[in-house]
């Protein structure tokens, strides 16, 4: 019965060549020994590994009979190992539509998953109905959006995104305070009333205003909000993105604010994408003064950290690229120093630790059939 | 319906989508093209701001970080939830469909994307390309050509004959010479572009011209069979080429064939009318228009300026006039402006060059013989303007239409390949163009009593033999043979466009199924009609090929036996310009009369 | 004088170029220019639509099969059946 888990979780790189390949097979490879069943699919699909003359993927990960994979259909037409289809599905990508396979002799494959959260949401509901297991999202370069459909992600980063140690570290620690944002104490109760727009939701759990976009993009939309009486002890409930005009505009509104607020977004994701972390740290720092308490619906932890030392140094005199590293250990210790989930170098450490974290997480498995009284 | 939202992510606005927001337009669609250079946030509040919206079409041409960019703007909409109602294309020059398909974008369109492929993405429907439809590029006729001589006799006695003429003409002067060179010194089409004006060039330019040119610089007296353009025409040009432009495509006619290109003319004397037709032609498969000035442009020294229409053939060659029709042209189009006959053929060269034309067209010996201009000043004049048409890269045919007033092949030929011997001397790339045509030497001599193929072919076979050019038999192909009847117009220019193709000559000129006709200019329907016929005759030739019989040998080599005598006795001559003054190229029993205009205008001592 | 449409032997064939967005609109335009010219059997022959308009045929039939012929009867006043 140990195995009866379910669990999806997202990996996520914060560019080219920060490991995440690595760290994909290094989990799978991990899970497989221990006889963990998984689901291996991607977000997308990664761009560099078409051929660029047939324009078809390139297979790339080994997979071993018994694996389960999610995978465009043209993925399953250049992979190298035997596969035997399990299940088509309607969930369209470039490179056609996603099947889910078991693999029968090993060989070599490339995934290519849907790429739009409401996709990604749809593929993990179907991979459920499989039966237990880790439904592993290799995400697509620059795309955290559907990662909000995971229960936690893991981060691949390392010199490839800067080589600049402090930097980096500072940048893990954004997006680690961001994946990690609290859940609202009433987020139950929020994620019932199915609210798609912008709202202000009383103490006693009424809605006291609904506006009619999910978003806020401007001064005008944060005016609006503002210039009603607001209850202590309040939600502002945002399903959608925050801009950086309407983040400053929110501060200076809060400022003059002096009572408890509660301000929800619908997951951490919605405050990645922006690119605004930096800005959005500012606002959490001020906020948390103004007595508001920041937090999401549906949380998505970041769980580890994996981080890898190479880079490419582009070298003046020659204008060549030629690899390089920064000091392994020091990235280590500076990353984990910033940030409080565990930080790995997959390639010394291999996935083992890793895998024992996810493990921790993951929930009873159950059919979907199931029905409760 | 659909309703789209159409935004570019650069800068400054996309011509590229404002034509696609047309294009939509007329497929029946409500768009609205936001202004350029609005964050990806504000675009997205513009799709939360208009419900209706389905479709969003971004553009972005420049390169430089376009990929996290736009995958922070999928990620944006995917998180402000406008993915699930609104599907979103991008386009424009940066972006390959591959990378947007791989940041989750529904279509990505690259450079060279057809409207109809956009329109399709906008409704939902697949799009299939209709392979004759194809992106065309615009080609070097002369590509691949290196000019090597395969007859050694010709050959040597064509280095005699361009030693003698460069020796000649070196310090020859002529005031076409001199205008030519104020207009590629003294001139900046850009800043004339930018309506900067022309410069001090019209200072220098004025005592050189003729009665007319002067008049109208001095008093603005013009030509009476033209007039100026009224603002209100010119408006409505730009609206007729917005609109237009927005749902053009192009045609390829060659079936399985890469050559012969296939070029039409314009010249209906009015730039409007010709744009108008010019689309047409492209529209249904024309890779070059030719440029037809009227005949009285050559007898004048000099050119008029301004934007003005004639009544009459032949579309007046002024600045204004040429930039116009450039601006009108597809990009694949190979334009052509001749220079081959009068008083302006150098500047001619400089002017096309200067504009943005493809070729020209330059011949002495056609020039002086057939069309009016006296031998020893088209001599001196042509030899500048292929020294233009080297500098500003030209390739120009050599015409050889001097067969039509009676001159034989062999003649027309000889002259041909001195201007071209000389041409290739002086580093410029000459195209041969040879006539398909009932021509009087052939009706005289029966040449064509069995076939039309024959003749033609041993012209080719003929050229084949003595030297590795380029060929573009024109002019207009099956010329002579055309009656106004437009059936019988338009299958004479099919078969003998397919002997060209089955010839593997490299370009060539069709007329229209008016081309009997001479009542007055020729209709865009008479265009169509033979562009029509044409693909349809590569159609059905495919790679098959037309045999002619073994008389094209005997024809061949007897056109090369001529061409040989011919260039003997202008070699005993020592002079070109007396030979042509002898008829050694075309003589008076044959129809060519040496031309009389600038007669006396040549000047020894070249200014300095 | 006689009629000149009378004469002609079935059908009339009008050939042209409109500048036009498509070959609907083109089709329409021939059919009003037929029947603004007074024609009642009009239809459209052929059209080929391309970027800058359309080349179209329309044709006006004077007379259809087994009608009476004005070139064939010249006075016709009704006549009898065979």
């Amino acid at each position: 019965m140990t195995h009866l888990i379910d669990l999806s979780l997202g990996l996520a790189g914060t560019a080219k060549n920060t490991g995440k390949t690595t760290t994909t097979a290094a989990i799978v490879g991990e899970l497989r020994l221990r006889g963990i069943p998984f689901y291996l699919t991607s977000i997308g699909y990664d761009g560099e590994n078409l051929d660029n003359i047939t324009g078809l993927p390139k297979p790339k990960l080994r997979v071993e009979p018994g694996d389960m994979i999610a995978t465009a259909e043209k993925c399953i037409l250049t992979s190298t190992a035997a596969l035997k289809r399990v299940l088509s599905t309607d969930i369209a990508t470039p490179l056609g539509k996603v099947s889910v396979v078991r693999v029968e002799r090993p060989g070599l494959i490339e995934t290519a998953g849907p790429n739009k959260s409401s996709e990604v949401k749809r593929l993990r509901n179907l991979l459920r109905e499989f039966g237990p297991g880790i439904a592993i999202f290799d995400g697509a370069l620059n795309r955290i959006a559907p990662m909000s459909e995971t229960d936690g992600i893991v981060l691949a980063t390392g010199a490839a995104k800067t080589p600049d140690i402090p930097r980096l570290s500072w940048e893990t620690r954004l997006i680690s305070h961001i994946t990690n944002l609290p859940v609202v104490p009433a987020a139950e109760i929020l994620r019932n009333k199915g609210f798609s727009t912008v709202a202000l939701i009383a103490p006693d759990m009424s809605t006291c205003a609904a506006w009619p976009r999910s978003s806020l993009l401007t001064e005008t939309d944060v005016d609006l909000i503002f210039s009603r009486e607001i209850m202590e002890n309040s939600y502002l409930y945002i399903p959608g993105i925050i801009s950086e005009q309407a983040v400053n505009a929110l501060l200076t509104h809060l400022q003059c604010y002096n009572k408890r607020l509660f301000l929800a977004f619908a997951d951490p994701t919605k405050l990645l994408v922006s690119g605004n972390a930096r800005i959005f740290e500012a606002l959490s720092l001020a906020l948390a003064e103004a007595g508001v308490f920041v937090g999401v619906l549906h949380s998505v932890p970041m769980l580890a950290v994996t981080v890898n030392p190479f880079y490419s140094e582009y070298r003046y005199e020659t204008q060549t690229y030629r690899p390089a590293f920064v000091d392994a250990v020091r990235l280590q210790l500076a990353v984990q120093r910033q940030v409080n989930v565990p930080v790995y170098n997959i390639v010394k450490q291999g996935a083992a630790k890793l895998v024992d974290l996810i493990i921790t997480r993951v929930g009873r498995w159950e059919s979907p059939a199931t029905v409760r009284f | 319906m659909k309703n789209v939202l159409l935004a570019p992510l650069d800068p400054v606005h996309d011509i590229g989508l404002k034509m696609i927001a047309r294009g939509l337009e007329q497929a029946g669609h409500k768009t609205t093209l936001l202004p350029p250079d609005l964050g990806s946030e504000e675009i997205i509040e513009q799709i939360l701001n208009s419900p209706d919206v389905d479709t969003l079409l971004l553009s972005r041409t420049l390169g430089y970080g376009v990929g996290e960019l736009l995958a922070r703007f999928v990620d944006l909409a995917d998180a402000a939830g406008v993915r699930e109602k609104v599907k979103i294309g991008i386009g424009g020059m940066a972006i390959r469909p591959e990378l947007a398909a791989e940041l989750g974008f529904d279509a990505g369109f690259g450079p060279g994307t057809t409207i109809e492929e956009v329109v399709c993405f906008v409704e939902g429907r697949e799009y299939r390309p209709d392979p004759n439809r194809t992106n065309k590029n615009k080609p070097d006729l002369t590509e691949g050509y290196d000019y090597t001589y395969l007859h050694a006799g010709i050959a040597a006695k064509l280095e005699k004959i361009s030693s003698f003429i460069l020796d000649w003409v070196k310090d020859k002067w002529s005031p076409g010479v001199e205008r030519a060179r104020l207009r590629d010194e003294l001139w900046d089409v850009e800043r004339w572009r930018k309506r900067e004006g022309n410069g001090d060039l019209y200072q220098h330019y004025l005592p050189l011209c003729s009665e007319l040119p002067k008049k109208f610089y001095e008093t603005g007296e013009l030509h009476p069979k033209t007039r100026r353009f009224t603002r209100e025409e010119v408006a409505g040009l730009e609206r007729y080429l917005e609109d237009t432009k927005a749902r053009m495509s192009v045609l390829k006619l060659q079936h399985t064939r890469k050559k012969p290109y296939v070029f039409n003319q314009y010249g209906t004397g009015c730039p409007f009318m010709d744009i108008g037709h010019i689309l047409a032609s492209e529209a249904w498969g024309a890779d070059g228009v030719v440029h037809f000035d009227p005949s009285w442009g050559a007898r004048t020294e000099g050119f008029l300026d301004g934007f003005l229409t004639h009544q009459e053939d032949g579309t007046v060659i002024t600045p204004a006039n040429l930039n116009r029709i450039y601006l009108g042209l597809e990009k694949s189009t190979l334009w052509q402006i001749r220079a081959h006959r009068g008083l302006n053929t150098p500047e001619t060269v400089v002017l096309a060059g200067k504009i943005g034309a493809d070729l020209t067209k330059i011949n002495f010996c056609y020039g002086s013989l057939a069309a009016g201009t006296d031998p020893e000043r088209m001599v001196v004049d042509a030899y500048h303007a292929m020294l233009y048409a080297k500098k500003y890269k030209l390739p120009f045919d050599v015409v050889t239409n001097e067969e039509l007033a009676g001159v034989p092949a062999y003649k027309a030929f000889a002259g041909m390949l001195i201007v071209s011997d000389l041409a290739v001397r002086l580093g410029a790339r000459p195209i041969l163009q040879p006539l398909f045509a009932y021509s009087p030497e052939v009706m005289i001599n029966e040449l064509m009593e069995d076939n039309y193929i024959d003749f033609n072919a041993g012209k080719v076979y003929a050229l084949r033999g003595i030297i590795n050019a380029p060929i573009w038999p024109g002019a207009p192909i099956g010329f002579l043979t055309h009656t106004e009847d437009r059936v019988q117009s338009a299958m004479t220019t099919a078969l003998h466009a397919s002997l060209a193709a089955s010839l593997g000559v490299d370009a060539i000129s069709i007329a229209s199924t008016d081309e009997a006709y001479s009542g007055g200019p020729i209709s865009a329907p008479a265009k169509v009609d033979t562009l029509r016929a044409v693909q349809e005759g590569f159609r059905f030739l495919g790679q098959g090929t037309i045999t002619p019989t073994d008389t094209a040998v005997r024809y061949a080599e007897r056109i090369t036996d001529g061409i040989e005598k011919v260039l003997e006795e202008v070699i005993k001559a020592g002079d070109i310009v007396a030979a042509l003054h002898k008829g050694l190229l075309g003589s008076r029993e044959e129809g060519a009369y040496p031309g009389r205009a600038g007669k006396g205008t040549v000047e020894t001592q070249k200014e300095s | 004088m006689q009629n000149p449409y009378e004469r002609i032997m079935d059908a009339m064939d009008v050939e042209t170029f409109f500048v036009c967005k498509n070959e609907e609109e083109g089709r329409s335009l021939m059919l009003a220019m037929l029947k603004g010219w007074g024609f009642k059997d009009v239809d459209v022959v052929f059209a080929q639509h391309e970027g800058p308009g359309v080349r179209i045929r329309g044709r006006a039939y004077i007379y259809r099969p087994a009608d009476r012929y004005a070139w064939l009867l010249p006075d016709d006043t009704g006549g009898t059946q065979l």
